[in-house]
């Protein structure tokens, strides 16, 4: 790795904070060397927290799948009153139909950069409903308990043990990409998250609005601000003989140059975000890749998320109006990626907790176990659906029970490995970031092939 | 107004164009040829006349003989002379400027022509103005230089015939019509300014008296002014002259200068006098040379006893009570003109009556800083107030230190000049009165040295020193304080109203920085970082108090006992899925949920270790796993058969519901009697679930791992993240001699000399938490957290939710590495720019915001407020336990330099530190 194509993050650290021209001449040398760094690409998992309904996220529109559909979800069959669904279709010519609030992702479908994967789920190994009803094979713990399932998808462990998050791992595996750079790999924009909590990289959060701007040096007089910020500075720099004492202050250092490019117009990002939460925690997104060549970054990890999809009831324009926020904060996260010119290096893609039952109770439903789930990105090989669409006929062989409550057919396992083999982890090294993924086959198999 | 004669009334000098209708000749009126010459008695006027009857052509010049003179004349102004008997008139006259004089000749010559020169120049020019062919002189308007000229008729014929003469060109005639004194009024003796109303002034027209000129101004061509002086009564005369070239001087008007009058001056004219006493007055006559005056008081010549009495020579002496009317008037009438007088207004004063004022305390001690109150008395008058002054300042300064107006004296934060004070109470009524009190300010002593060992000991042992404890360990010694800390009773966990498990994190935090039983606290917390549960599952404080209440129990007894008993808690079945874990059968197979953590994160880990901690390596230098799958899944067998106690009225099930009133119950329907074989130690067939746990215990605590790990694990969340092989080996031999006593280890890894060691090495310390670093905070700053407070939430954005770790591996791993280096550094998985900026903001939150959700007491520093050296000492000792170098005080001696108050000098030092590694690490 050539030193100065990828510039520690921590040599430059003397000269954090230390004021614009000192920032803006080294940015300058940073875009002189920025052909010389492509290497870059980042996964951003979208955690739809409480249990995103995959039923009514995507349709099927083939006849007969669409009359078990119906039969299935009864009353809040989709198209309802949020307007008619929003066509697409496979290569092979199979129709779907997405939920209207899709709208502003719909056009990424035809365009090749939007795929879905079909009833993926936490799996011990393989499983089918006869072994799944006579408990003739393992399953994850607490399957259905949104603490329990929310930390499996996370961790990628069937169970809850593990303190590791598998986007963690991934970047724990590809760590030697990011040279000596000791800015976070690995950034959670909604708080800490055990997805991003490595065993070599740190689980950093970075708060959407908030460019880690230092208390208590707005003081008047102005000499008295610079004084401070000026005895801070220096105060990182001793050498106090202690490593940890020195670690320490290096975090510190990093923070002040992170605040310095993040207020900084490297940081800019023009493409307008809604100014939803999933939005801001976005751009946030944006602004961090935008950033790249100056933290010397080339692989990250990120995790946003969204809660409220819990729908026990009144589901309708509830769950209508969370994929219009997720939509409409992806589509312009995507084109914030065209913006910075890393379209086709960053790939975003949907956790959750878990499916939900097809069969509704009132006007909502119950948690469920597969799922759909979408990638989006220049490096999507999208307008298709991966993975296997489930039989939707209740009692049918995908069904764990009578209400429609899938058992995946594909891994989240499975999913994370595609998703980690494009970010650049080595088939070697998928199983000790997925341990159970042996158990759905050869491991040269285990590429879904979404992602090419 | 000075009455002058009006002008044409007055005699003038040289009437030469006077405004007189019949000595004007225009071309329009011309004179009768029958006028008599004679009427004028003057040859001039006659010479005049004679011309206006040739220019007028009344005598036709064809028929006069001009005799021409060939002389030439130089340029100089000449008497009128001729030649060649030709005659010239007017002769000798003056011109004013820009007007014209019409010239004649007589010619007795054939022909009778002549030409006209002026100055010798045909015809004249612009300069020295011009004649005409008809003999029409025109002036410039200008006067030349000289002024006169010469005016020449030459005979066309003969030069030799001539005639001329000089004609002064004058500038217009000053005419003053009248004088006034500016401002009105009479010419007085003195300085005086007129105002000269005429015509014909010049902006250089200069203003005459008796024919000195005076300073004058010009306003316009009717109205001058000047100013002047007169010595003496009489009259001056005034005049208007016009400078040269072309100089004349117009009329004189006579005005008056009347003499001064009479004035009397009297000092002083307005005071107070006290009865009887005496003041002398002064009287100055001007405008006479009777210098003498009489007094009075109130118009009784001389006064009198009761007015007070006034000498000739003006002395005046009061009365000795007051007169009816007061004050009184004295006045000083001039002998020389009685109506003239000068008067002064005595205000006559009682004495003021006697008062006296005492201060009590008259002497005090005053820190820097602090406060002494002061009490005055006034006795002898009804007006009771006085002011307070500081060294004769009323109401003091920042310097000397300020008094209120009820005497409370704040001394200064820093000693004045002199370290003693005069604080004065001064009565309103009568300023005589004034008592003091004098006040030695002491500056505050040096900050107090305080012991690192022990301030070193207590970041281990508790949620770090306070004042309090420091001074219970110095006094008590390291042994005696432990041992006073195991046989302290446990303080109790509140049961939350509502049941709210946030209510409990709330609580928790109060209790970190206030509970008694610090020791105790310390050490629940680090097992609660062992063996885990979270908030994240357990959603209600009941959920989580059984798992609390076993590690309070357990924390100062046997980690066997601590085991079994949380196994047993419903907070781990439920958090772990031990509840409810059934014998392999048609249910599904036992839970390896909480087996599997029982191993590898509560007793053994996932390596087989050495007693020094070491990992165990096979030929191949491969570690050696410490347990194999089949150990789990023998494992889960043996824990199967617990399901939650049976509510209170419910009916007992092999699988009840959820409850979390007592321990879980065993359910032999549910347990696996089969033999188990774990980590290669048999557990025979047909045990009951209790027996089963039993052997578990047995066999865990047997493991030669556990020692090692748990030892390990404590040292790094008490100690230091980096220990040394022989640290761990000697508590490790601890644990295992003493079958995992609790306190034995807790006194081991506290006592232990590298635990001791006050003199740090490259490799020493811990990065403090957020919980141990704010509450340590707050604790050494006299602090707490209120058990309501509503902080709880920022810590998840330190990442360290309290009671609500992300997962079963806790907040942070106590394997991860410091990063891009080969260091231990568990507390640095969750110290990221984010969470760092986040803690740092908080301590500034909490410098400036104590009172709600919490209080810290920044009063020892106040006395170091402007004394920076002192006020970095001061943090040094409280924060550093006095380890700050030389550089850093240096550093926060600058950096809070610049600070407005002492309020933010203190904060500067103390945040900037909050923020350095130095205090990040607890070392």
């Amino acid at each position: 790795m050539n030193p100065l194509t990828h510039p520690r993050f921590s040599r430059r650290s003397l000269l954090c904070g230390l004021g614009a021209t000192a920032l803006l001449s080294r940015l300058g040398r940073m875009n002189a060397l920025a052909q010389s760094s492509p290497d870059y690409k980042a996964l951003v998992c979208i955690f739809l927290v409480g249990g995103n309904d995959g039923h009514n996220t995507i349709v099927p529109l083939t006849q007969a799948e669409f009359d078990a559909y119906h039969a299935g979800r009864g009353n809040m069959a989709l198209p309802d009153n949020n307007g008619a669904l929003l066509p697409v279709e496979t290569p092979s010519g199979t129709p779907f139909g997405l939920n209207p609030g899709l709208a502003a992702l719909h056009p990424l479908w035809a365009q090749g950069h939007l795929a879905v994967l079909a009833n993926t789920g936490m799996l011990v190994g393989p499983i089918n409903r006869q072994q799944f009803l006579n408990n003739l094979a393992p399953v994850p713990t607490n399957l259905f308990s949104h603490s329990d399932q929310i930390q499996q998808m996370q961790s990628g462990y069937p169970s809850t043990s593990g303190g590791t998050g598998w986007g963690a791992r991934a970047a724990d595996a590809l760590h030697a990409l990011n040279g000596s750079s000791t800015f976070p790999a690995s950034i959670s924009t909604n708080g800490q998250s055990l997805f991003c909590t490595g065993k070599i990289v740190q689980s950093a959060s970075l708060l959407p609005g908030f460019d880690l701007d230092v208390s208590g040096l707005n003081l008047w007089p102005q000499s008295a601000a610079q004084a401070r910020l000026t005895g801070l500075q220096q105060l990182l720099e001793f050498d106090s003989g202690l490593a940890l004492i020195q670690s320490a202050n290096q975090v510190r250092k990093d923070a002040l140059e992170l605040n310095a490019l993040l207020r900084g117009n490297t940081a800019t990002v023009n493409t307008v975000f809604p100014g939803t939460s999933l939005g801001n925690q976005l751009k946030q997104v944006a602004k961090i890749i935008a950033l790249r060549q100056s933290t010397g970054m080339s692989r990250q990890v990120f995790f946003c998320s969204l809660g409220g999809f819990d729908t026990h009831g009144s589901q309708s324009w509830q769950h209508w109006d969370l994929l219009r926020q997720v939509s409409e904060a992806v589509a312009a996260f995507y084109q914030s990626t065209q913006e910075l010119g890393v379209a086709d290096r960053v790939t975003s893609f949907t956790l959750s907790d878990f499916g939900r039952s097809l069969q509704p109770s009132g006007s909502g439903t119950d948690h469920g176990w597969g799922n759909h789930h979408l990638i989006i990105g220049g490096a999507v090989q999208g307008g298709d659906v991966y993975g296997t669409f489930p039989n939707l006929a209740l009692q049918g062989p995908d069904d764990c029970g009578s209400r429609g409550v899938l058992i995946p057919t594909t891994s989240t396992e499975q999913y994370g490995a595609t998703l980690a083999k494009w970010l650049g982890v080595s088939e070697a090294d998928l199983p000790t970031i997925f341990p159970n993924l042996g158990n759905f086959g050869a491991l040269a198999l285990s590429d879904l092939g979404f992602m090419g | 107004m000075i009455s002058v004669r009006p002008p044409f009334l007055q005699a003038r000098p040289i009437p030469r164009n006077p405004p007189t209708p019949n000595r004007a000749r225009t071309p329009d009126a011309p004179r009768p040829l029958c006028k008599p010459l004679e009427a004028d008695p003057s040859p001039e006027a006659n010479r005049e006349r004679a011309l206006g009857l040739l220019a007028y052509g009344l005598i036709r010049p064809g028929t006069l003989l001009i005799l021409l003179v060939g002389c030439l004349l130089g340029s100089a102004p000449l008497k009128a002379q001729s030649a060649g008997g030709i005659d010239l008139w007017p002769r000798d006259t003056t011109v004013d400027v820009a007007s014209s004089r019409q010239f004649g000749a007589y010619v007795p010559l054939s022909p009778n022509t002549v030409t006209w020169l002026v100055n010798d120049i045909p015809g004249g020019n612009s300069t020295v103005g011009t004649i005409s062919p008809g003999g029409l002189y025109q002036a410039p308007s200008v006067a030349p230089t000289p002024s006169t000229v010469t005016i020449r008729a030459q005979s066309t014929a003969y030069s030799q015939a001539w005639a001329a003469t000089s004609l002064k060109v004058t500038r217009k005639y000053p005419w003053l019509w009248s004088v006034s004194k500016v401002g009105g009024g009479t010419l007085q003796v003195g300085n005086f300014e007129v105002s000269l109303n005429g015509s014909n002034f010049a902006p250089d027209s200069v203003v005459t008296a008796n024919g000195a000129d005076l300073p004058t101004t010009y306003f316009s061509p009717t109205k001058l002014t000047a100013v002047g002086a007169a010595a003496a009564p009489g009259t001056i005369q005034i005049a208007v002259r016009q400078p040269a070239p072309g100089a004349v001087t117009g009329n004189s008007v006579s005005v008056t200068i009347s003499g001064a009058p009479v004035t009397v001056n009297l000092t002083p004219t307005s005071l107070s006098l006290p009865l009887g006493a005496s003041q002398g007055f002064t009287a100055t006559v001007a405008g006479s040379t009777n210098l003498a005056v009489t007094w009075t008081v109130n118009g009784v010549t001389g006064g009198n006893a009761t007015l007070g009495l006034i000498s000739p020579a003006g002395h005046y002496t009061a009365p000795a009570a007051l007169p009816v009317a007061n004050p009184v008037s004295l006045r000083a009438t001039s002998v020389a003109n009685p109506l003239v007088f000068a008067q002064a207004t005595v205000t006559l004063i009682a004495p003021p009556p006697p008062i006296s004022v005492a201060v009590v305390p008259t002497t005090a001690s005053v820190p820097l800083g602090g406060t002494q109150a002061l009490a005055a008395t006034v006795t002898g008058s009804p007006n009771t107030a006085v002011i307070w002054s500081v060294n004769g300042i009323s109401g003091g300064n920042p310097t000397v230190g300020t008094v209120s107006s009820s005497g409370l004296y704040t001394a200064p934060i820093s000693l004045p000049a002199g370290s003693n004070v005069t604080v004065t109470a001064t009565s309103v009524a009568n300023p005589s009165g004034t008592a003091s009190a004098i006040l030695t300010l002491i500056a505050p002593p040096p900050p107090v040295l305080i012991s690192l060992s022990a301030a070193r000991f207590l970041e281990q042992a508790s949620f770090g020193p306070t004042p309090t404890s420091l001074a219970q360990v110095q006094q008590q010694g390291i042994p005696a304080w432990l041992q006073a800390q195991f046989a302290l009773s446990a303080t109790a966990f509140p049961v939350p109203a509502g049941n709210s498990v946030q209510d409990l994190q709330r609580w928790m935090l109060h209790n970190y920085t206030t509970a008694p039983d610090q020791l105790r606290q310390r050490v629940i917390y680090a097992l609660s970082q062992i063996v885990v549960t979270s908030a994240s599952k357990l959603v209600y404080a009941d959920e989580m108090l059984p798992w609390l209440k076993a590690l309070r129990q357990h924390a100062f007894g046997n980690y066997r006992d601590l085991l079994r008993d949380v196994t047993k808690t419903s907070s781990m079945g439920k958090y772990l899925d031990l509840a409810n874990s059934l014998k392999p059968g048609l249910g599904g197979g036992a839970n390896e949920n909480y087996p599997r953590e029982l191993l590898q994160l509560f007793t053994i880990g996932l390596w087989q270790l050495d007693l020094d901690g070491s990992q165990l390596l096979d030929s191949q230098t491969n570690a050696l796993p410490a347990y194999t799958q089949a150990d789990v899944a023998e494992l889960s067998r043996a824990l199967t058969g617990w399901t939650y106690a049976t509510a209170p009225g419910a009916t007992p099930h092999d699988v009840n519901n959820e409850y979390h009133g007592a321990p879980m119950e065993a359910r032999p329907n549910n347990h696996d009697f089969g033999s188990k074989t774990l980590l290669g130690v048999s557990i025979p067939a047909g045990q009951t679930v209790e027996q089963d746990l039993e052997s578990v215990l047995e066999i865990l605590m047997n493991h030669p791992n556990t020692a090692p790990f748990i030892a390990t694990r404590l040292i790094r969340s008490l100690v230091l993240s980096n220990p040394s092989r022989d640290y761990i080996e000697r508590v490790s031999t601890v644990f295992q001699q003493t079958d995992g006593d609790l306190p034995a280890v807790i006194t081991a890894i506290l006592t232990d000399p590298e635990a001791r060691n006050d003199t740090p090495t490259v490799h020493s310390g811990r990065l403090k938490e957020p919980i141990l670093q704010v509450a340590g905070f707050l604790r050494a700053l006299n602090g707490q957290f209120n058990s309501t407070q509503q902080l709880t939430y920022l810590f998840s954005y330190f990442a360290q939710s309290p009671l609500n770790p992300p997962s079963v591996f806790s907040w942070f791993s106590p394997l991860y590495r410091v990063p891009k280096s080969s260091l231990f550094g568990p507390e640095f998985q969750i110290y990221t720019p984010t969470e760092a900026t986040l803690r740092g903001n908080f301590f500034h939150h909490l410098l400036g915001n104590s009172g709600g959700d919490f209080t810290l007491d920044l009063t020892p520093f106040q006395p170091y407020g402007s004394n920076l050296p002192a006020l970095v000492e001061e943090v040094n000792q409280r924060l550093l336990y006095g380890r700050m170098s030389a550089e850093m005080k240096t550093v926060l001696i600058n950096a809070a330099a610049p600070g407005y108050d002492a309020k933010t000098r203190i904060e500067t030092v103390l945040y900037l530190t909050a923020l350095s590694g130095q205090y990040a690490v607890q070392y």
